[in-house]
């Protein structure tokens, strides 16, 4: 029906968000590039929301 | 501005890209081995291989290093690796969970626990944060893969548990529907899994 799936794996859902505002998203970021550059790490999950908006300002 | 010429500038970001790329084909060709090891080396006879496999044809990994990653894993020099999650939070109250594959446990745990504290964070006990998420397969579609209404009408009809939601920030948008995962006992930190990412 749709083709071939990019992906499939097994995933962790958060079952609620949370809306993060522009300070923390930031340092979050960094704190998900900080695992991500670690060979080791292989996917980080989170339940963490960040706006258009907020997006749109840390670039 | 002194030694901020464009060209430096551009072989600066060239350098981090190239950096960011051969980290994520070390972690996908980690994930390869991973899965190459636990059944047989044979992407058709091996489910968590092939979607390794996919996910790194995906990325548009060499199909040497992704032979090259699958070889490795029927030698015997291969390290070891074994499957670890961490429990975190994050600034704001961000519940985080991070997977890690790593044939040093020591390691990963003090790289892990100070790339957290350091950006605002913390590590939690094992549980204090996987309680709050569900265990879900999910599965992605290009977004040309069809409309909203299309993926979600496939996603009703296989039996997903939710919809398609649309993936934004990343180059290409996707379309991913999810299904409930087989039920799973409980595991303590460091059990090995047999679940790929």
């Amino acid at each position: 029906m749709l083709g071939e799936a990019e992906s499939a794996k097994l995933a962790w859902r958060p079952q609620t968000m949370v809306e993060v505002n522009e300070g923390d998203a930031a340092t979050l970021f960094k704190l998900i590039d900080a695992l991500d550059d670690d060979d080791d790490v292989q996917t980080v999950w989170g339940n963490y929301e960040v706006s258009d908006e907020v997006m749109e300002k840390l670039g | 501005m002194a030694g901020h010429s464009k060209f430096k500038n551009i072989m600066h970001r060239k350098g981090a890209q190239d950096k960011k790329r051969s980290g994520m084909f070390s972690k996908l060709s980690r994930e390869i081995t991973v899965a190459a090891k636990m059944g047989l080396p044979d992407p058709d006879m091996n489910p968590r291989l092939r979607a390794a496999v996919n996910a790194a044809k995906a990325q548009s990994m060499p199909k040497d290093n992704i032979q090259r990653s699958i070889d490795k894993a029927s030698r015997g020099d291969a390290e070891n690796y074994e499957e670890i999650r961490y429990e975190g939070f994050g600034p704001g109250g961000v519940s985080l969970i991070i997977e890690a594959l790593t044939d040093n446990r020591n390691r990963t745990a003090t790289n892990v626990r100070t790339a957290v504290s350091k950006n605002g964070g913390n590590l939690g006990a094992s549980g204090s944060v996987s309680h709050a998420f569900d265990r879900m397969g999910l599965i992605n579609y290009p977004a040309g893969a069809g409309d909203a209404d299309k993926v979600f009408e496939a996603a009703l009809e296989a039996g997903a548990r939710s919809g398609p939601r649309t993936k934004r920030s990343t180059k290409s948008p996707r379309r991913s529907s999810r299904c409930s995962a087989r039920p799973r006992a409980p595991s303590s930190p460091g059990a090995r899994r047999p679940w790929s990412r």
